[in-house]
């Protein structure tokens, strides 16, 4: 589905996006996962056929990038970070301009738009749309042409709790129509839930590679914190898998003394500070 | 292609949308309108105000020439503008990455503008031009002119960053078109200061009625068109 091999990329001389490889399958929602300037939407636009000037193997489909054809949108659908809608018009005139320029029959904008909490709206200029109702917009603009590839950059960022959870469903369908999706964040507990595989992007480098469940536990001292009444409360933490050497935890349980106990793991965002030395946002 | 004749549609739904961009699409037709009937009115007040025979009348093919120029930077003008917004809106952005492509993007934008701009001068030419030209003076004449504009659109789009910008450097991007003037009011030696527009040999070619002077200003659009292209990446 894409192949990238050796990327090297910058916009000036300086180096910036340097000896990438990766492969991503159908059917996969792959992750790129790191804090801004990273280089992720660099690497979504170079992906896209946007930036022909890289050096390196970059194949999407089988074509590589930078000598693509019309035809290779046909099926990719590209939603950027920033809004990309006349601001004159209204959501449904923008989505039935931007579907028009597709030899493919387009998905039903109304249903989409339903699904998205968007039909009151669609007949608004898009100029009046919050932020949220821009990124779903947007979103919508992606699937429209029902393309094989999707490539989402931030989606889901300005979306209340609500929708939030509307998209990140919309996506695991798309998922399970067989579609690859390209997922770039800066939010890793989207990224951990929806990604099969993420990719840690620092300075234009791929430090890390591999699934969310992966790279938990690859460092993942799971421990076990618990509680109990001993002159005043007292909470004490243990490595999950040293439990049953902790005496006085087996002595608590025999005595029923337990006031709580809760295991915990590190997030993907722990294990990007360990892997990288820098906080995600 | 599809995409292309689409994408043109747009454009003219986006005028439909922006009264100062309709207006400059009309603003051709009432310059013609307004040279070609009141300019020999005002030399026959002027004339006999001051009792000479003739004042304006030597400078009749400046007003042919201007008009010839002005009117398809008028459309580029616009199409200029569109494509400002259209970026400021990261509208282009979406429809790079999309069937239409940075090639149909800029032939629906400037290429089909042009070609437009350019029937519509030779149109304006024959029906309000104050001094009679032959078919081919008058082709060569609009032909320059929509390579002008072109090279204008270009270069606002290349120079500014967005639309307020672009205003500005229309301004100072118009001057480029003084230099059809130029053989009428500057002594031939100090003209030649002006080598470099396209204009300035348009004007020659029909100050000389030489047809063949148009090829230096086709051959000078060229490399104008070339550096900006290279340049920008709009
Ligand atoms: N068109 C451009 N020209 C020059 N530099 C750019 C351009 N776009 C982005 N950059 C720079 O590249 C770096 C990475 O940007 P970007 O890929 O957008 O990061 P991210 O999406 O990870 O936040 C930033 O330092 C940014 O300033
Ligand atoms: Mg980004």
């Amino acid at each position: 589905m894409i192949t990238v091999n050796n990327l090297n990329y910058s916009y000036t001389d300086k180096p910036f996006i340097r000896d990438m490889s990766f492969r991503v399958s159908r059917g996969e929602i792959f992750g790129f996962l790191g804090p801004s300037g990273a280089g992720k939407s660099t690497l979504q636009k170079i992906l896209t056929g946007m930036l022909p000037d890289y050096q390196g193997q970059v194949q999407v489909h089988g074509v590589e990038c930078k000598k693509h054809k019309k035809d290779f949108y046909e099926n990719i659908g590209v939603d950027f970070e920033f809004s990309t809608m006349y601001e004159k018009l209204t959501a449904r005139e923008n989505l039935n301009f931007f579907s028009s320029l597709y030899k493919k029959k387009s998905k039903s904008i109304e249903g989409l738009l339903e699904k998205m909490g968007l039909a009151q709206d669609a007949d608004k200029r898009v100029s009046e749309y919050s932020k949220g109702m821009k990124a779903r917009l947007n979103f919508i603009k992606a699937l429209l042409h029902d393309p094989a590839l999707l490539c989402l950059d931030e989606p889901t960022s300005g979306l209340d709790p609500t929708n939030n959870r509307l998209m990140k469903d919309m996506i695991l369908e798309e998922k399970a129509k067989g579609k690859t999706i390209l997922l770039t964040t800066h939010n890793m507990q989207d990224a951990t839930e929806l990604c099969d595989r993420v990719a840690f992007i620092v300075g234009g480098q791929i430090m890390a590679l591999d699934s969310p469940h992966n790279l938990i536990m690859s460092r993942g001292a799971r421990t076990v914190t618990y509680r109990w009444q001993e002159n005043g409360e007292q909470t004490a933490v243990c490595a999950l898998d040293e439990i049953s050497t902790d005496q006085r935890l087996q002595m608590l349980i025999h005595d029923n003394r337990l006031l709580s106990i809760h295991s915990s793991e590190p997030t993907l965002n722990d294990i990007f500070m360990d892997i990288t030395g820098r906080a995600l946002v | 292609m599809k995409a292309v004749q689409i994408s043109f549609r747009q454009m003219l739904v986006f005028l439909k949308n922006d009264m100062m961009l309709a207006i400059a699409c009309v603003a051709p037709v009432f310059i013609g309108s307004i040279f070609c009937f009141g300019i020999p009115r005002l030399e026959g007040v002027v004339t006999e105000y001051f009792k000479m025979k003739s004042i304006l009348k030597p400078y009749y093919q400046v007003f042919d020439v201007f008009l010839a120029s002005i009117t398809p930077v008028f459309y580029c003008f616009v199409a200029a503008m569109v494509i400002l917004e259209e970026r400021d809106d990261h509208i282009t952005d979406a429809l790079y990455a999309s069937p239409l492509g940075k090639g149909g993007y800029l032939v629906s934008r400037l290429g089909i503008p042009g070609l437009l701009s350019f029937v519509i001068t030779e149109g304006l030419l024959l029906a309000f031009s104050l001094i009679h030209v032959s078919f081919l003076t008058r082709t060569f004449m609009a032909m320059n002119g929509v390579l002008q504009g072109v090279i204008f659109s270009l270069m606002v789009v290349t120079i500014s960053s967005n639309k307020l910008e672009g205003m500005a450097v229309t301004k100072l991007t118009s001057l480029m078109m003084l230099g059809v003037a130029m053989p009428w009011f500057l002594p031939e030696k100090v003209q030649y200061v002006f080598w470099f527009l396209p204009s300035y040999w348009m004007g020659k070619a029909v100050w000389c009625q030489e047809n063949l002077l148009v090829i230096p200003a086709v051959l000078l659009a060229g490399v104008w068109g070339y550096c900006l292209v290279k340049r920008g990446r709009c």
